[in-house]
C-alpha cells in the first residue's frame, strides 16, 4: 500500500504538492500496484465517462513536461463540495442522456466502444459550427423545448460542463501558470 | 494597550475600526485622549492575520470556488459575486449569525472585524467638490450640506498626506486634484481610447483611477510601495494600500493611549438628562454574552452607516424616545447607495504584439462630464456619474462559449486573447426619505438585539442616469473605433455598490437632520457621528476619502472642545 501515493495524485487532481484536509478526506482504495479512486460524486460509470471525455478535451502531454492532474477527479471534488443539488442532477441526468446516446448509435455498451468510434462521436458533438446553436439552446427555458431538444439540452449541460472543468482545472494550476505566466486572480 | 476589567472610565470612545474609526483613533489618540477603541468582530492584526495574502489560485481550496457550506452560510454575501471566494470569504459575515431583513431587496456586504471594510475597499481616492455639495440646495432634494469644500480641502490634503494616493491631477472643478504620488500606467489600449476620446469629445477625458496604494518615493511608517500584487482584497502584508491596520491603528496604538477591545458589540450610547451630554456606552461581549458598561466624555460612533444608524436607533431616553438625537425624526431615513454595472464592452483589434500582464490594481476613470452648471452638459436627470473601467487581454475564459477541444485548445489558451475593454458607470442616488431603514424587535440577532429592517429603491432619476450612463458608454468606444461593442445594465439593487451611507445626515438645522456641521448631534455635542451614516448627498465619487476627512476634521474639533472643558 502507498497511501503518500494516492493523496499525491488526489492532490495533483487540484495542481497541487500538499495534501489539504479537505483532500485527505477523498477516500481512496490503495493496492500494492495501483491507486483505485472512490470518487466523492461521480459513479462508476460516469467516472469512466467523464474520464475518456476530459481526455479527449485536454489530452495529456508527455513532452516536455509530464501532466499528471487528474481532470476527472478534480471535477468530481469541485462536484462535491461546490455544485448545489439542482447543478448535480442536471449532470447526472445529462451524463445518462450522453450515455444512452452513444450506445444506441453504436448499438453497445459505452464501456465497449473503442476509442476511435468514441473520438469520432465526440466530433459530431464538439462541432465548432454548432457553437451558435448550442449556446442559443442552453439560453432557453427547458420547459418551453420539444421534447427532442429538451434531450439535446440536458446532455449539452452535462458536456459543457465537463469541458468547463477541464479548462478551469488546466488554466488555473500551478504548471499552467508558472509556464505562461498567465495567473487568474 | 489590553483592555483591562478594571478601566471602565476613558476620554472617549470610539465605536468601529474600520476606514472612519480607525482615523477617529489615530486622531484622538494623538491628541492626547486615552480613549476606548471597540469592535464587534474579532481581532485582525496587521500582516499575520491575512492568511491567503500570498496564495494563488491552485493554493486555494477548490480554486477559490465558495464550497456548498460557504454558500449556506452567506447568501447575501454573495450577491456581490465577488467576495465569498476562498480568498476573502473570511473578512465578510456569516449571514446566518448575522441576519437582516428586507421590505425590498438591499445587499448589505460587510464584515465584523478589527479593521472593518478598510481592509477590503476599493481603494478609490476621490475628493467631493461644490458642485456635490451644491446640489441639494439647487436641486432641492435632501438637505443642504452644512459645509462647503473650502471647510474640507484641507482635511483632504491631511488624509490624502497619510495614507498615499496615487493619481494624476486634471484641473477639474469637478473633481478637484489631490495630494498624489505618481499616477499608476494605462495600458496601451486605454492610452489609445484616451487618445480617441479627446479626438472627438471636447468635454471628457481619461485618467488612471486616483487609489490609495502607494507609489513614488515617500515613506510611510511601517507600510511599503504597492507591489502589484492586484490581491489587495485578502490585506496586504507590505501594506501598499491604506487599511486601518496597516496605517492608522499602529499609529493610534503608538502613543499608548489606545485600548482596543475587540468582540464588543455596543448597541446603547448612554444619555444623561442633567448635563444633556451621552456618559457611555453599552456593549454585550460578543463571546460571553456579558453586558458592559463603558464611560467616556467623547463618543465617536463609526461603526459603519447601518450600525451606526442602529445604534442611535437603540439609544432611547425619556428625551429621545425615538433614538438619540432623532428630534428631525430623519434617523434612519435618506438611505443611499451608488449604483453602477452598467455601462459597455468591446473588443479591440490591434496591439496583438503587446502582452496584456493583470496586475494593476488600479481602473481608468473618466470624469463626470454631466450637469456640471451649464447649458451645454444638462441632461433630462438630475447629477451625475462617471466612468471606471479596464483593457484587458483575454485569459482561458474566453474558450467557455466555445466547443473547441484537444490539443489545439491547451495551445490556444497558452496564448492572450484580443484585448477587451469593459467600462461602468458610477452614479449618484438621491437623497429619498422614504428610502429608509427601521428595527425589529420582533425579530431579534443572537445577542437579544433587534434587527434590521430595509426598504430601499432606486427611482426615476436613477434609471434615467443608467440609460444615459449605457449610451454614452457604447458612443464613446464606436467613436473609439472599438469592435463588437455591446451596451449592457446588469440586475442591480441598493447595496451592491457596498456604500450605504446617508442615514444621519449632517445639515443646518436641527429639525430636518440629525448632525450639524462638525458631525456632532445637535442636541448631544458630545457625540460624533463620522461614517456613511452622516452623508447629505452620495455625489457620484467613492465616498471613503470624505469619511476619513470628515472624521479627522471631527476628532480635532473634539479635542478642541475637550481640552476647553466643554465636554
Amino acid at each position: 500500500m502507498d497511501r503518500r501515493k494516492a493523496i499525491k495524485n488526489i492532490a495533483l487532481a487540484f495542481g497541487c504538492t500538499v495534501a489539504t484536509p479537505t483532500l485527505l478526506n477523498v477516500v481512496t482504495a490503495c493496492t500494492d500496484n495501483s491507486v483505485t479512486t472512490n470518487y466523492l460524486f461521480l459513479s462508476k460509470s460516469e467516472a469512466e465517462l467523464v474520464k475518456r471525455l476530459t481526455e479527449t478535451i485536454m489530452p495529456k502531454m508527455h513532452f516536455p513536461l509530464v501532466e499528471t492532474m487528474n481532470l476527472t477527479v478534480f471535477l468530481d471534488q469541485m462536484f462535491y463540495h461546490t455544485e448545489n443539488d439542482k447543478s448535480k442532477e442536471n449532470f447526472r441526468k445529462g451524463s445518462k442522456a450522453f450515455e444512452n446516446e452513444l450506445s444506441l448509435n453504436h448499438n453497445k455498451k459505452v464501456n465497449k466502444i473503442s476509442d476511435e468510434d468514441f473520438i469520432a462521436s465526440f466530433k459530431t458533438y464538439f462541432n465548432p459550427e454548432k457553437e451558435d446553436a448550442v449556446f442559443n439552446l442552453l439560453n432557453d427555458d427547458i420547459n418551453e423545448l420539444s421534447p427532442g431538444k429538451k434531450t439535446e439540452y440536458t446532455m449539452y449541460t452535462f458536456l459543457t460542463k465537463v469541458r468547463n472543468y477541464c479548462l478551469f482545472g488546466y488554466a488555473t494550476s500551478e504548471a499552467f501558470s508558472s509556464e505562461t505566466n498567465f495567473y487568474t486572480t | 494597550m489590553p483592555y483591562s476589567n478594571t478601566n471602565n472610565t476613558f476620554d472617549a470612545i470610539v465605536i468601529g475600526t474600520g476606514i472612519s474609526g480607525g482615523w477617529a483613533a489615530k486622531e484622538l489618540c494623538e491628541g492626547g485622549l486615552k480613549t476606548l477603541v471597540l469592535e464587534k468582530g474579532r481581532p485582525v492584526e496587521h500582516i499575520v492575520d491575512y492568511p491567503t495574502a500570498n496564495k494563488e489560485t491552485w493554493e486555494l481550496e477548490f480554486r477559490g470556488t465558495p464550497s456548498l457550506e460557504d454558500q449556506k452560510n452567506q447568501p447575501k454575501q454573495a450577491r456581490a459575486g465577488y467576495v465569498t471566494n476562498q480568498g476573502t470569504k473570511h473578512w465578510f459575515v456569516n449571514d446566518l449569525k448575522h441576519p437582516y431583513n428586507e421590505t425590498k431587496r438591499f445587499d448589505w456586504i460587510r464584515g465584523y472585524h478589527v479593521g472593518g471594510r478598510s481592509l477590503t475597499w476599493g481603494r478609490q481616492a476621490l475628493r467631493l467638490s461644490d458642485l456635490d455639495f451644491n446640489a441639494n440646495k439647487l436641486d432641492g432634494f435632501g438637505v443642504d450640506w452644512p459645509i462647503r469644500y473650502k471647510d474640507i480641502e484641507s482635511w483632504y490634503t491631511y488624509v490624502e498626506k497619510y495614507i498615499g494616493v496615487c493619481g494624476e491631477k486634471l484641473g477639474l472643478p469637478q473633481l478637484p486634484d489631490g495630494y498624489f504620488s505618481p499616477p499608476m500606467a494605462l495600458n496601451v489600449v486605454e492610452e489609445e481610447f484616451k487618445s480617441q476620446i479627446h479626438k472627438h469629445y471636447t468635454d471628457r477625458t481619461l485618467t488612471i483611477g486616483r487609489f490609495a496604494n502607494i507609489t513614488g518615493n515617500e515613506t510611510y511608517e511601517g507600510r511599503y510601495n504597492c507591489a502589484y500584487r492586484n490581491k489587495c482584497m485578502r490585506g496586504c502584508p507590505l501594506g501598499g494600500y491604506f487599511s486601518s491596520n496597516a496605517s492608522t491603528l499602529p499609529a493610534a496604538e503608538r502613543t499608548g493611549n489606545m485600548t482596543l477591545r475587540p468582540y464588543s458589540n455596543a448597541y446603547e450610547i448612554i444619555y444623561d438628562e442633567r448635563s444633556k451630554k451621552a456618559i457611555g456606552v453599552k456593549i454585550i461581549d460578543t463571546q460571553t454574552k456579558e453586558k458592559l458598561t463603558f464611560y467616556a466624555k467623547v463618543v465617536f460612533c463609526c461603526a459603519s452607516t447601518v450600525a451606526s444608524t442602529s445604534i442611535l436607533l437603540q439609544s432611547k431616553s425619556k428625551r429621545f424616545p425615538n433614538g438619540l438625537g432623532n428630534d428631525s425624526g430623519e434617523l434612519g431615513h435618506n438611505l443611499m447607495d451608488h449604483h453602477f454595472r452598467v455601462g459597455a464592452t468591446a473588443d479591440y483589434d490591434g496591439f496583438k504584439d503587446v502582452t496584456f500582464v493583470d496586475n494593476r490594481p488600479a481602473s481608468f476613470h473618466i470624469p463626470r462630464f454631466q450637469n456640471l452648471g451649464d447649458k451645454a452638459t444638462k441632461k433630462d436627470y438630475l447629477r451625475g456619474y462617471f466612468f471606471q473601467g479596464t483593457a484587458t487581454r483575454g485569459d482561458w475564459r474566453r474558450a467557455i462559449m466555445e466547443l473547441s477541444y484537444g490539443l489545439d485548445l491547451k495551445e490556444t489558451l497558452k496564448k492572450q486573447g484580443p484585448w477587451q475593454v469593459g467600462m461602468t458607470g458610477f452614479g449618484e442616488c438621491l437623497p429619498y426619505h422614504e428610502n429608509k431603514l427601521t428595527l425589529d424587535y420582533n425579530k431579534t440577532d443572537a445577542w437579544g438585539l433587534p434587527t434590521v429592517t430595509f426598504d430601499c429603491e432606486f427611482k426615476e432619476n436613477e434609471k434615467l442616469m443608467r440609460a444615459h450612463m449605457q449610451s454614452e458608454a457604447v458612443e464613446m468606444l464606436t467613436k473609439a473605433g472599438f469592435k463588437n461593442v455591446k451596451g449592457y445594465d446588469g440586475a442591480f439593487a441598493p447595496g451592491h455598490a457596498i456604500h450605504e451611507m446617508g442615514t444621519a445626515r449632517m445639515g443646518k438645522d436641527a429639525k430636518t437632520s440629525v448632525l450639524n456641521k462638525y458631525n456632532q448631534i445637535h442636541a448631544v455635542p458630545n457625540v460624533y457621528v463620522t461614517d456613511g451614516s452622516c452623508m447629505t448627498s452620495s455625489a457620484s465619487q467613492n465616498p471613503s476619502l470624505t469619511y476619513m476627512a470628515l472624521t479627522a476634521r471631527a476628532a480635532h474639533h473634539a479635542i478642541a472642545e475637550f481640552k476647553s472643558g466643554k465636554f
